[in-house]
């Protein structure tokens, strides 16, 4: 059990934690929690180890997301103090397109019905379709639909989004 | 012809359908354009997904090791496992706790018959006839607040003594002694300390109950003394103990000695509240103990009283002696009422 789970880790760690960071969009706060999944892994052991370990990802990045509202709210009433805003000198190109490209993908995301969303972040972790029925509640042949919606509307999200984004500049 | 639909285009793509489906695609795809473009068009979006959801991925990172991991998940799981031991010790405790309480509940009950207290106490209004006692002054009065265990049922003919009958609400003589009470009110809850009885249908107090253990520090009556119990309304009609007929007795003692040398000493209670003692036998040993009670310090006596004179009366016949002490008015009182009731008998 435990060189299954060290394998797991091995193999698993960095889709975890891709997996988290699309939802939590914070590159340590997804490692974090990448950390603490494989950490309550080895505590429960669970019998499926894999499907566990995606299952308790995207409960502990719903409750981060719920946090981050709360965190948010607070920092936006930071905002209106601007005695309080730090002075951080101004990003650089690169950081400004990284920062563009994730603020669309995270639109096109937003588009997308929870459960669209939710399968389709299982799959691109690599999930399998029984493991994502299993996880998300939906029969297995339903996840077949629900991907070929979640793609086809992120895409087109994105795509309206970068048309918008060309007119604001021309 | 059957076209295959779009969700089952992306499950073969995705590698999720079974081998004898996917034959059964790659069978219909060979000859069918249509599905041909539309598997062309499903596998760009696939890709571009893939790619636009890649391109939003964390910067690289080098994970921990597996056993740091395995490390924090053993500190974790110890402290969980002491959190376990001592809430499971502090519920022990809690456990033990009230079990002891419960269990002292259960062996200390108070018997709900007679209760005395370590200070009068007013009792509640209540429509009820109510028999008082109170006070006993502590001339007579052994120790404060001694509780005794219920005498064993014995016939009792109607306890004549404890009668000190006032009306309720009417302020009780001055009290120094214990006080003790009956009540046929069953919600009447006596008792002035921490304590608190129900005396509830309790039958009427006995004179037994009334009777307080001698102790050592009363003062004229030094030495050994064992109180006797009086045998209810015969107590003060007894021919062998010298007394004040009519009188209620409160305490009645003896101080053994040789074969018809005994000293008897009892305590009664005057209609007015003051008690008076009555000590006979040997003349010898009655004046040391009526001069050890001059010599003593009779300030209980007199306070118990309400009067502040002090008086012994002393009959001596032969070698045998029998002292009257109480308070002056009192004795005095008395005494007149004998020699006005002998003055008027004709022999």
């Amino acid at each position: 059990m435990g060189d299954e789970l060290e394998e797991l880790y091995r193999t698993t760690y960095a889709t975890v934690v891709r997996f988290l960071y699309r939802k939590v969009w914070d590159a340590d706060r997804a490692h974090d929690l990448a950390q603490e999944v494989f950490i309550r892994a080895m505590a429960h052991r669970p019998e499926k180890p894999r499907a566990w370990i995606f299952a308790v990802a995207a409960n502990l990045a719903r409750d981060e997301a719920r946090a981050a509202v709360r965190r948010k709210r607070h920092l936006t009433l930071l905002k209106e103090d601007p005695a309080t805003m730090p002075s951080c000198p101004p990003p650089a190109d690169e950081m400004v397109e990284e920062d563009e490209r994730r603020a669309k993908v995270d639109e096109a995301l937003a588009t997308l019905t929870k459960r669209d969303r939710e399968v389709l972040l299982l799959w691109d972790a690599g999930l399998s379709y029984p493991e994502i029925a299993q996880q998300t509640g939906l029969a297995v042949g339903a996840v077949g639909t629900t991907l070929a919606r979640a793609r086809k509307r992120l895409i087109d999200a994105y795509d309206r989004s970068e048309q918008e984004h060309r007119a604001a500049h021309s | 012809m059957r076209h295959i639909p779009e969700d089952e285009l992306h499950a073969y793509l995705d590698q999720a359908l079974s081998r004898s489906q996917c034959v059964e695609i790659e069978r219909h795809l060979a000859r069918c354009p249509r599905c041909q473009v539309q598997r062309d068009d499903i596998a760009a979006l696939r890709d571009r997904t893939t790619a636009l959801l890649a391109r939003v991925g964390p910067p690289p990172i080098i994970p921990p090791a597996f056993e740091t991991l395995m490390a924090r998940a053993a500190v974790r799981q110890h402290r969980r496992w002491w959190w376990l031991r001592a809430g499971a010790l502090a519920a022990s405790v809690g456990g033990v706790l009230f079990l002891g309480w419960w269990m002292s509940g259960r062996l200390f009950r108070v018997e709900p018959r007679s209760a005395i207290a370590t200070a009068p106490t007013v009792a509640p209004a209540s429509d009820a006839p109510r028999t008082e006692v109170v006070p006993v002054p502590a001339a007579t009065r052994a120790a404060p607040a001694v509780s005794r265990k219920p005498q064993p049922a014995r016939p009792r003919p109607t306890p004549r003594l404890v009668r000190a009958s006032r009306p309720v609400g009417t302020e009780a003589p001055a009290a120094t002694g214990f006080a003790l009470a009956t009540e046929t009110d069953p919600q009447t809850v006596y008792g002035g300390g921490a304590e608190r009885f129900t005396l509830g249908d309790a039958p009427p107090l006995q004179l037994a109950d009334l009777v307080a253990q001698p102790v050592g520090d009363d003062p004229g009556l030094n030495g050994l003394w064992r109180t006797i119990v009086p045998d209810g309304e015969a107590a003060d009609t007894r021919s062998d103990i010298a007394l004040v007929p009519g009188l209620p007795v409160v305490q009645m003692r003896v101080q053994p000695g040789t074969p018809g040398q005994d000293v008897t000493a009892v305590d009664q209670m005057l209609e007015s509240g003051d008690m008076i003692r009555t000590i006979s036998g040997p003349a010898a040993r009655v004046l040391t103990l009526v001069n050890e009670d001059a010599a003593a310090d009779s300030t209980n006596l007199r306070l118990a009283g309400g009067s502040t004179d002090h008086m012994t009366v002393t009959i001596r016949q032969a070698d045998r002696m029998v002292a009257v002490t109480g308070p002056a008015q009192a004795l005095g009182s008395l005494l007149a009422r004998v020699n006005l009731k002998n003055a008027k008998r004709r022999y």
